[in-house]
């Protein structure tokens, strides 16, 4: 028997309990620093923190040899955390083909009885938990945070061809079945219908992008089932003032995050040498990253062009979370050259509230997380002829960059930003959860 | 004379009684053997002489391995010996069967004028090779057998030509050019002949197939001929042929003895007849029938004779030998379904198994499904080990009881559903593809009520749609189709068309068995699916005028809907078997519904 923790659930209906919510999401920042688990957890300890809620987590684990034998809920880090080790996973259409878990996991509601369920994913715990949640407590309110477009898109929900890596606005399954063709317009059909008999369990969903929010409705999410709300981010710790960006000396563009194609690495190298080329000394490129997680392909290419490179780029290696406030404030702006639609990269969010421009493409999360002109400068996707103009600019007048300074848009306040999520979940007994009873029950 | 009575006692304690005259000894055998060219056995030694030595035409005679007894009809001729006593005289039986027929020859038997004569072999009793008992026999033949007719038309048969076991065509004075290809049997005894023939025109009288003492002629005027580019171009055009149509496929039904040596005696008028050795093809089943009926591309006109003459007899003896055993089945039960469900649906799975999980997941959307009873059959054993955990796994995610039929071996459409049929328990049952998906709500419960409403109906379904919502299928009617012999085949109205606004019931010749709905006892009665249809072709339609001929109709509810994702099939070149087989379910549907065979005479 797992060690399930013990707290009684109160009798929900009363106004004075605490609130309790279950966060569920498919890693924990222990094992992996991705997005979304960091979010999830963040929330987690923000809820578990709050006088007025109780919080668990429920995480996964892929790694067999971390599953104790006969239970696959563990609990190694506090009785408020459960890992699953997760047992057969089907990535085409998020299923979770390990018999043992709906029983597992409807014990472990029926044990913390919570109020609501936030899931930051269905990875590894498949979109069939929202059905055994809506089964197991009719009551409940789930509640799903979207990261990334997996339920509209296969090739890693990023929304680009395969193989061109062109952008794609719109799913078809004439469309999918041209970009993965060992499967056949049927299979993204039913595809489609398998993921959305699920989603169509979820009360509320939210999405940390309008861009995001508009994809999805499109896709068929209900839209008044659609919040936009940003992910809650650590807070960070340093207080001290933060520094100007510097008048002269090279303007310093700081990379941070996944070193990936997608996330336009390659087009950092490219406006890199058209700089050099144009004997434009002034710009400074610094990568701060990792690019371990890449194929063995891309990974060579990386290694081969840092090779050739000139003086005005340097790789820093991976960086502590921990550390990326400094770092940030090391540079003079932050660059954001994916090439792929992104949601609402943490990069960003880590710029703003370190005070620095941000340079990004001009579509998607991006473009509507940064305003041209006022948080920072847009440039066309891609392309680095562009960028390099524009940092040649930027050099050339100083101003541009001391104005973007001072009209960057306050940090996101995060005790806001947690009120928004708590008004969100719903109070139990509310109208709304009484009529999902009844569907339950019919 | 006196006779006295003698219980011999056999090696295998059997005892026989035998009627002794006189003192005389039990007789002896000193040869015996089979001859493959004649298909049957030789057996030569002595008895005691009979009163009178004229046996009829063929006598029945016991004969006796190391087994058991078996009872066959002979020849019987006598010879005189000289190295016998006169009390004795020399048996010569010619016993025409399988060289199977028996083992180690212990001992045979004969009645003539109520009096039992019988020889048994000693330890030395050689069984002789195929060439040396017929040289044997002839001998005796020639020599010292008594002069009756039973020894002339024995002996006519020995003096025939005989096969040896090679080929002897190039000892023809005419040119004949055969093959063949292939040799598929069609148990118990037909045999399908694959292959190539040129020769100039009406030089062969005859074509026999000969195997254990079986024969059969083969008509070629009535064989289904095809185009052999091949041939011509290899060696036809070096003789001097132009025949494009050198190919055959000709039917033997009864000629093939199993496990004997099988050949072809090619008569020529001129007399001349020579040999040619066939070998058996080893498949039986399915690949029996795709051995059949793949790489023939039947000519334009000639779909009527090749199917009434030639394929259709070879398969339908296929399939009903590959369907003779009752079909196998293990039965898997997850969770307990209600006491009294409305409707059984039954779900043939084959393939992709992975429509199973879908068509759950779909399931759980609606309680229905939970309130039926469920019944897939795997008709596919190579995915058994790959369905049983999915089957666990989807349970325990929807828990919607079902039960899972896993058939020992693939049989097809018609059986698997039959096979879901026959564990059904509701009054109603609905045959559902595993490639439909429900899209109206309360779909079961709806189909039942309109059928519960209105006797007349024997068979109801929804619309289906195509994922664009299109129409893939509202009600079928008949084609005719002129490149196909003008056979009837089926087609959907409105296909690929956007749906009209609902209409309650429309009635039609034929609904499509994707998802048909109808009294489970009526159902029984008219004996589910018809089995002779292979694969999967043809048999809602024959369901539905099976009911029609009832005054029964068959209607689509527009009201309700489901998707149905109908899967193109490809048929590649390297497919044209399945074409075939297509061909022949339409064969069988049109001669049952349609068109009777049109007489054919010999060309």
């Amino acid at each position: 028997m797992t060690n399930r923790s013990k707290t009684a659930a109160p009798d929900s209906r009363l106004r004075t309990a605490p609130r309790r919510v279950l966060v569920v999401s498919h890693s924990h920042p222990d094992l992996s620093k991705g997005g979304a688990e960091v979010a999830a957890h963040q929330l987690f300890r923000t809820l578990k923190g709050s006088p007025d809620h109780e919080a668990w987590y429920l995480g996964c684990v892929r790694d067999a040899g971390n599953a104790k034998l006969g239970a696959s809920l563990s609990q190694p880090y506090s009785d408020h955390e459960y890992l699953y080790a997760c047992q057969g996973f089907d990535w085409f259409k998020f299923a979770n083909l390990d018999a043992e878990f709906p029983n597992e996991f409807r014990a472990l509601l029926n044990d913390l009885k919570p109020d609501v369920v936030h899931f930051h994913h269905y990875l590894n715990v498949g979109v069939e938990a929202f059905l055994h949640v809506r089964e197991t407590l009719p009551e409940a309110q789930i509640v799903l945070t979207l990261h990334e477009y997996l339920g509209i898109c296969h090739h890693y929900g990023q929304m680009v061809t395969r193989p061109a890596r062109s952008l794609c606005s719109e799913a078809s399954p004439l469309r999918c079945s041209r970009c993965f063709n060992e499967f056949s317009p049927s299979d993204f059909f039913m595809r489609d219908m398998y993921i959305k008999r699920f989603f169509d369990v979820v009360d509320q969903f939210i999405a940390p992008s309008e861009f995001l929010a508009e994809r999805y409705v499109t896709w068929g999410l209900p839209r008044e089932k659609m919040t936009v709300l940003e992910n809650v981010l650590p807070v960070p710790t340093s207080t001290a003032p933060v520094a100007r960006t510097a008048s002269k000396g090279p303007l310093r563009v700081g990379f941070f995050g996944q070193i990936s194609v997608l996330k336009g690495i390659n087009v950092l190298f490219e406006a890199a040498e058209i700089l050099e080329e144009q004997e434009q000394y002034g710009v400074v490129f610094e990568i701060y990253g990792d690019h371990s997680g890449q194929p063995p392909e891309f990974q060579q290419d990386f290694l081969t062009r840092l090779a050739k490179v000139g003086r005005n780029v340097k790789f820093m290696g991976p960086y502590e979370q921990s550390r990326v406030d400094a770092l940030m404030r090391s540079v003079d702006l932050v660059l954001v050259p994916s090439v792929w639609w992104e949601n609402s990269p943490v990069v960003i969010q880590e710029a703003i509230r370190n005070r620095r421009p941000v340079i990004c493409s001009d579509i998607g999360g991006m473009a509507e997380k940064v305003r041209d002109g006022l948080d920072g400068m847009h440039f066309p996707v891609g392309n680095s002829v562009a960028l390099a103009h524009l940092l040649s600019q930027l050099v050339e007048d100083r101003t541009v960059l001391g104005a973007l300074g001072d009209s960057i848009r306050p940090a996101v306040d995060t005790a806001m930003l947690t009120n928004e999520f708590k008004r969100l979940y719903q109070a139990p007994g509310s109208e709304l959860s009484s009529r999902r009873t009844a569907k339950a029950q019919s | 004379m006196s006779s006295s009575s003698v219980s011999i006692q056999n090696d295998d304690d059997r005892s026989t009684d035998v009627l002794l005259f006189g003192e005389q000894q039990l007789g002896y055998v000193d040869s015996y053997g089979y001859n493959v060219s004649l298909g049957g056995w030789f057996l030569i030694g002595w008895t005691a002489r009979p009163f009178k030595m004229d046996p009829p035409a063929t006598i029945e005679v016991h004969i006796e391995d190391q087994r058991r007894r078996v009872v066959a009809e002979s020849s019987l001729i006598f010879f005189e010996r000289t190295d016998l006593e006169h009390t004795r005289v020399g048996v010569l039986l010619f016993v025409p069967g399988s060289s199977r027929l028996f083992g180690v020859l212990r001992q045979f038997s004969f009645t003539l004028d109520e009096v039992t004569y019988a020889a048994k072999t000693g330890l030395v009793t050689p069984r002789r090779e195929s060439g040396d008992i017929l040289e044997m026999a002839r001998t005796i033949l020639l020599g010292q057998a008594l002069g009756t007719e039973n020894r002339d038309q024995l002996l006519a048969l020995c003096m025939r030509p005989c096969f040896v076991g090679h080929e002897t065509l190039n000892t023809l004075s005419e040119a004949i050019l055969l093959e063949v290809d292939q040799a598929i049997p069609c148990p118990p005894h037909g045999l399908l002949l694959k292959g190539w023939l040129l020769a100039p025109m009406g030089s062969i009288r005859r074509l026999t197939l000969r195997s254990g003492g079986r024969s059969g002629t083969i008509d070629i005027a009535k064989a289904l001929r095809i185009a052999r580019p091949d041939v011509i171009s290899a060696v036809g055009a070096e003789r001097g042929y132009s025949e494009t149509h050198s190919g055959f496929a000709a039917y033997v039904p009864d000629a093939w003895s199993p496990g004997d040596v099988t050949y072809l005696e090619i008569e020529l008028e001129s007399g001349e007849i020579a040999f040619k050795p066939i070998r058996i093809s080893h498949n039986s089943g399915l690949s029996a029938i795709r051995e059949v009926l793949d790489g023939l591309k039947i000519p334009d006109g000639a779909l009527d004779g090749a199917f009434d003459h030639t394929l259709g007899p070879a398969v339908a003896t296929l399939n009903a030998a590959r369907l003779a055993a009752p079909a196998s089945f293990e039965t898997l039960r997850f969770g307990d379904s209600v006491e009294t469900p409305i409707v059984s649906v039954v779900v043939p799975l084959y393939g992709r198994i992975d429509f199973f999980e879908y068509q759950m997941a779909l399931f759980s959307r609606d309680p229905e499904y939970a309130r039926s009873d469920l019944i897939y059959v795997l008709d596919d054993p190579t995915k058994r080990e790959a369905l049983l955990p999915l089957a666990n796994s989807v349970y325990e995610r929807f828990r919607i009881p079902f039960r899972l039929l896993l058939m020992r071996e693939n049989r097809g459409f018609a059986p698997a559903n039959n096979v879901g049929l026959s564990v059904a328990r509701a009054p109603y049952v609905c045959f559902m593809n595993s490639d439909v998906f429900p899209l109206s709500g309360g779909l079961l419960a709806g189909l039942s009520a309109r059928l519960s409403q209105d006797a007349g109906i024997g068979v109801i379904g929804p619309r289906l749609l195509f994922e664009d919502g299109s129409i893939q299928h509202e009600g079928c009617y008949f084609r005719p189709l002129k490149e196909f012999g003008h056979w009837h085949f089926i087609d959907h109205h409105h296909k690929g068309r956007r749906p009209s606004p609902a209409s309650g019931l429309k009635a039609f010749e034929v609904i499509t068995g994707a998802c048909m709905l109808m009294r489970r006892e009526l159902a029984v009665e008219l004996g589910g699916f018809d089995e002779r249809y292979i694969v999967g072709d043809f048999e809602d339609s024959d369901l539905c005028l099976k009911l029609r001929a009832k005054r029964l109709r068959a209607v689509v509810d527009t009201e309700l809907s489901a998707y149905h994702l109908e899967r193109k099939s490809q048929v590649a070149p390297s497919q044209s078997w399945r074409m075939n087989l297509t061909l022949y379910n339409a064969w069988v549907h049109e001669r049952r519904w349609f068109m009777s065979p049109t007489k054919t005479t010999p060309v």
